[in-house]
């Protein structure tokens, strides 16, 4: 990847999320709708990302790991309509199954159109977007969170052969990352965005198991990334010490971690393929 | 006996005659059906604007039909057959970056119509899919020999064209450059009488 390549695929997602966002603070002050410059950062950056590898996405798609876009735009238009219902905000639960249910009904892989594999994609966004960002959890957890994850999936991607997908994943993850340093640097409320996030990051994760059928990467290595997410939550709500943000998000980078280096371990040594 | 000499010869030059005319046109006629360890397929794309890179996909298969010394064709890659001797390079190909396998598996060329162009040269038009894609496709197609032998009757031909993979949607390092739009393809198909 030259420097040419990496504005473009991803200094040009990052700076129009980055935009939208500071822009969304001063558009949008009311605290009930802050949520929506982040959600719209990150619905157009996607596309953004996804248009700039493929070009706009057609309906149906000419292939099918184009699904993974229409699927998170699909989510984005209802979760765009979430903080005008102020007293729904605290249906973390049923916003997370809806949008699996969109999720599940949309992402159609190559041989995961099963009912179990629909099923499967259900629980997947449920307890990855629940686990991003439970009403205790701090918010900025969500985005360094999805940072880490899609950083993850974005190397798998690129172990499995299958760059497009890595620089769409990679361009989300340097997203979730600038949005993690605007939060700290004005935090907003960012109810809502985790329900995005969730579906890159399951979608990610599904496209690129569908695609790697001669698993370079080892199938749990595109999963345990999001099971990392879930057990996050957990260890913060199970931590009674002052430090359990911090130990939440280490047990996060462990599954991050672990997902990567297996997979390397598992790998013989990457011979240069295209630049 | 010189008279009924002469009308022996000319019966036997009568049958030798129509028999080798049977026989020219059972040759020229027939479903023949491409022989996949002798067939290939190779393609040439620019690297980085430097090198030319080969690469080769080894399962042709299909059937080729004379009809009256016209050739048609029905030819099918399958794409994992891909190889470019590094196996990174082949999964690379063959996903969805550039072919991708998973979810068009082969890449088929079906002819129409065939017109002879001249000694053992057909113009041969006919439709190309690859990548989910068709688009028509008029290639010159030699043939490189037909022939009875211990293996039956056998048939060759031969062809070389250029496709412009964007066109079927296939962009992956066209812009950068990294590969070239245009890829020049060899295909060389060997087939035996069913």
């Amino acid at each position: 990847m030259n420097p040419a390549e990496i504005v473009q695929f991803i200094g040009i997602p990052v700076a129009v999320a980055t935009a939208i966002l500071m822009l969304s603070w001063w558009a949008l002050p009311a605290k009930h709708l802050q949520s929506l410059g982040a959600i719209i950062a990150v619905g157009v950056a996607t596309l953004v990302a996804f248009a700039l590898q493929e070009g706009l996405p057609s309906l149906p798609p000419t292939q099918q790991w184009h699904w993974l876009v229409l699927t998170v735009l699909a989510v984005f238009l209802f979760t765009c309509l979430y903080p005008f219902f102020q007293s729904l905000d605290n249906l973390v639960v049923l916003q997370a199954l809806i949008a699996g249910i969109i999720a599940s009904v949309f992402m159609q892989f190559p041989g995961q159109d099963s009912f179990l594999y629909r099923i499967c994609i259900l629980f997947l966004v449920f307890f990855v977007s629940i686990g991003l960002r439970r009403l205790k959890l701090p918010s900025w957890h969500l985005y360094i969170a999805s940072w880490s994850v899609l950083a993850c999936l974005s190397i798998l991607a690129l172990q499995a052969s299958f760059a497009k997908l890595a620089f769409f994943a990679g361009s989300m993850s340097a997203v979730a990352a600038a949005m993690f340093v605007l939060q700290i640097v004005k935090p907003k409320e960012t109810k809502s965005v985790q329900i995005l996030f969730g579906v890159l990051i399951v979608g990610c994760g599904m496209c690129g198991a569908a695609y790697d059928p001669s698993r370079a990467v080892p199938l749990f290595a595109w999963f345990l990334p999001m099971a990392g997410i879930t057990l996050a939550a957990v260890v913060y709500f199970l931590c009674k010490t002052k430090y359990k943000a911090a130990f939440s998000i280490a047990a996060l980078e462990l599954c991050v971690l672990f997902s990567v280096i297996w997979t390397f371990l598992q790998m013989t040594p990457n011979e240069e393929m295209w630049p | 006996m010189l008279i009924l000499k002469s009308i022996a010869v000319a019966i036997v030059l009568l049958f030798s005659s129509a028999f080798s005319t049977q026989e020219s046109q059972e040759a020229s006629s027939g479903a023949f059906s491409i022989d996949i360890v002798h067939s290939t397929a190779i393609f040439r794309a620019h690297h980085l604007g430097a090198g030319m890179f080969y690469g080769r996909f080894n399962d042709v298969s299909g059937t080729i039909e004379l009809t009256e010394g016209l050739p048609s064709f029905i030819v099918s890659i399958a794409i994992d057959s891909v190889d470019t001797s590094n196996e990174k390079l082949d999964s690379h190909l063959e996903s969805p970056d550039f072919f991708n396998a998973v979810e068009f598996p082969t890449m088929t060329f079906t002819s129409a119509s065939a017109k002879k162009i001249g000694d053992e040269k057909y113009e041969v038009v006919g439709e190309i899919t690859m990548h989910g894609v068709t688009k028509p496709l008029t290639v010159l197609m030699k043939k490189t020999g037909q022939v009875t032998n211990r293996r039956g009757e056998m048939v060759g031909f031969e062809t070389e064209f250029t496709l412009t993979r964007s066109e079927f949607g296939m962009n992956y390092g066209v812009e950068s450059g990294a590969l070239s739009d245009n890829v020049k393809v060899i295909v060389a198909l060997e087939a035996a009488r069913k």
